[in-house]
């Protein structure tokens, strides 16, 4: 019979966690403030809290159609550029595309009237237009992520003429799908976004975060915190941990009528899918998407499912379009090592094969 | 009616009453008295009963004379009126005064004769007494009956939803005080559905005066605040109950893989197997649409608690020399507004100026 409890083993593993512990210590008190969203880029158009920046080409070929990417409302888009070695920003510039990024801001209290109308029609509209006038193209391609990637397909189905490609990355379309696996789907549409939006106006980031946390609630408010001390003995796998620490806790707060009308036709009546979304007065019909699109999703993602990302190449009319799984979760699409050797070649190939 | 009618009837009406007084005293006993002829209870009751037969007949039959009386000296009905209240209340005093004396019994129940007579001994003294006393304070009585059943009915409804469930949440509680976690949660959710419909409208009641808003704000934002803790007891409760059933899970799988050899060998491994096994659970509960509506609940009462108490804050500070939340709201509205003006100016302003240039250019053309 074996033996019940290997005692040695145990000792020398807490006297081990222990070294690590006081390690740890020491690699904070001397490690400085790691910084993300460090490659080179230009400010070229304000409105509002809205900025809109141009990244600066690092390879001399560069791809003719520029390239916007979308991010979503509930965190920042540096998470595109979060470290100098693994940063999707820096490896799509290398590819030779030419890169626009739209930074949402944080909004404050004056901003909670702003509507889901104004992302789509007032922001996104001349962030593109400014986007054309800046590069000289007719079009441009459109990279949405997250709940970006849902404003990416929105206004891509109002303002196809614009849009030369469209790529979304973990992006949720089909939310009634979602909620099948999917816990904030399921929550969203139990919650009372009414009661929030009126006593809040302006929806607090933290409580957002609070309810991320609870998708996995050992692993992200416990064992992560344990698990570090394991980490910390390299100084470039603690410093990146603070990033990414930083970033996950970095969450603005959200203009309370785009909220609601968020929550309310999208969480909970999944008007996108069903085509009686509106916006400005339109309708948004995704069949009215009818350039190439490419569909990426994680297949470990536990805050956008997979279900809720897939059904998309099914509501679109474009005939070229392709869906690609990676074996990895919402935010490992952007810093794991898997992506980082498959995803930004992927993108920069696919749009290189259709900039004619 | 003549006189001689009258008459005529009257002497009629006595011989009525000397036969029914003969009936009345030498009754024909009934087989079971027979038989019982040497009891003293039976016999008594068949006095009492006599007595109230007694009663009973002549008031009848004083009615039926009076009735004559009454259609000859139609001036004379209310003192007759009088009379017959009192013959009323004596008869109906009896009745209850026998009711009173049969409590005594052993099979008796005195809740059920309490509960009887609290309904109909002011009947009795009201439809017996009150027709003695002059109009005016007659209907100065029945206004304060009337306030008093009223009282009664108010003081009922409020303490009815406690009463009718008291048994059940006592029960409950003392489950949940032995560590059953369901019964917690059940006794939680029936004790705020009772406080709602008692204590939480007395809360919410309109106030009055010069300092009605404050403490109308006051009132609200207390229920709000016992809303709120009530929701966090219920959430708390849903989340312990898993934890209780996750610990008992473990000591009864770690028991398992004792026994076959397969349990963690170092702290580091049952660490792992013990988050591993707390998270599946969790996850188990957050997925179930009981969570997903405590949680909405849990985020609502939250929310309407900060919603009643900002209002509390800003009327309580309105004195100082700051805009408030809402008046700042107000601005950013018309901030919005003005912003959007602009906007659409700006679009027509730049279509004006295009729509010239365009013009322009093909004038010089």
């Amino acid at each position: 019979m074996s033996a019940v409890i290997d005692f040695d083993k145990t000792i020398s593993e807490v006297l081990e966690s222990q070294k690590k512990f006081l390690n740890s210590v020491d690699m904070l008190l001397n490690m400085g403030d790691p910084q993300s969203d460090t490659t080179l880029k230009d400010l070229i158009y304000q409105e509002d809290k809205m900025k809109l920046f141009h990244y600066r080409p690092r390879v001399k070929k560069v791809c003719k159609t520029p390239t916007l990417i979308i991010y979503a409302l509930v965190n920042r888009q540096y998470m595109m550029d979060l470290q100098p070695d693994r940063s999707v920003i820096k490896n799509l510039l290398e590819s030779g595309l030419d890169i626009y990024i739209i930074d949402w801001g944080y909004p404050t209290a004056e901003d909670r009237y702003i509507t889901l109308d104004d992302y789509i029609d007032v922001y996104i509209e001349n962030a593109v237009n400014e986007v054309l006038r800046e590069s000289g193209a007719d079009k441009v391609n459109i990279l949405g992520v997250c709940q970006g990637g849902t404003f990416s397909a929105i206004y891509t189905a109002l303002n196809p003429h614009k849009v030369k490609n469209l790529i979304t990355m973990v992006a949720p379309i089909d939310f009634e799908a979602g909620a099948a696996d999917g816990l904030l789907f399921k929550w969203g549409k139990a919650m009372n976004v009414d009661s929030l939006v009126d006593a809040f106006g302006i929806v607090p980031g933290e409580l957002l975060n609070g309810g991320f946390d609870m998708l996995k609630p050992f692993q992200l408010m416990i064992n992560k915190y344990l698990g570090i001390i394991d980490n910390f003995d390299d100084p470039e796998t603690a410093a990146n941990f603070i990033r990414m620490e930083k970033w996950i806790l970095d969450s603005p707060d959200q203009a309370g009528e785009a909220y609601r009308r968020f929550i309310k036709d999208l969480y909970q009546e999944n008007k996108l899918v069903k085509g009686s979304l509106e916006i400005g007065g339109r309708t948004v019909d995704l069949e009215d998407i009818t350039m190439p699109v490419l569909n990426i999703y994680g297949e470990q993602d536990h805050l956008v499912p997979p279900a809720a990302s897939i059904p998309f190449n099914d509501c679109i009319g474009s005939t070229d379009k392709e869906l690609v799984a990676y074996p990895v979760g919402h935010i490992g699409m952007y810093v794991s090592s898997k992506s980082q050797q498959l995803l930004a070649p992927k993108i920069a190939e696919w749009i290189w094969k259709r900039d004619k | 009616m003549t006189q001689v009618d009258f008459f005529g009837e009257w002497i009629n009406l006595q011989q009525k009453l000397l036969d029914f007084y003969q009936g009345s005293m030498n009754p024909e006993p009934k087989e079971e008295e027979k038989k019982n002829s040497n009891n003293i209870e039976s016999n008594m009751k068949s006095v009492q009963e006599l007595w109230q037969n007694w009663l009973d007949i002549s008031n009848q039959f004083i009615k039926q004379s009076m009735k004559s009386v009454t259609e000859a000296y139609p001036q004379q009905q209310e003192i007759i009126n009088k009379m017959f209240s009192g013959a009323s209340l004596y008869q109906n005093l009896h009745k209850f005064w026998e009711d009173l004396r049969s409590i005594k019994a052993a099979d008796s129940n005195p809740l059920e004769f309490l509960n009887k007579w609290k309904e109909e001994y002011p009947r009795l003294v009201a439809d017996s007494i009150i027709p003695f006393w002059p109009e005016q304070v007659q209907n100065y009585y029945h206004e304060c009956i009337e306030i008093y059943n009223l009282s009664q009915d108010t003081a009922n409804k409020f303490v009815q939803p406690w009463l009718s469930e008291a048994q059940e949440l006592q029960g409950l509680l003392q489950q949940s005080l032995a560590g059953d976690q369901e019964a917690y949660i059940e006794f939680n959710r029936l004790w705020k559905e009772k406080f709602a419909s008692t204590f939480g409208k007395v809360l919410n009641i309109p106030q009055f005066s010069m300092n009605r808003a404050i403490m109308q704000k006051q009132m609200h934002s207390i229920n709000a605040l016992i809303n709120f803790m009530n929701t966090i007891g219920e959430f708390t409760a849903l989340m312990v109950k898993v934890n209780q059933e996750t610990l008992q899970t473990i000591i009864k799988d770690y028991q398992e893989m004792l026994r076959r050899g397969a349990n963690p060998k170092t702290y580091k491994e049952f660490y792992d197997y013990w988050w591993q096994t707390n998270e599946a659970a969790y996850l188990k509960l957050f997925g179930t649409s009981e969570f997903s509506r405590i949680l909405s609940q849990l985020l609502e009462a939250g929310v309407n608690y900060k919603k009643e108490t900002d209002s509390l804050l800003e009327k309580q500070l309105e004195f100082l020399p700051y805009p408030s939340k809402t008046d700042m709201e107000s601005v950013y509205k018309t901030l919005d507004t003005l912003k959007r003006e602009v906007r659409t100016l700006k679009k027509e302003m730049s279509a004006l100026k295009e729509g010239k240039s365009k013009s322009d250019k093909s004038k010089d053309a």
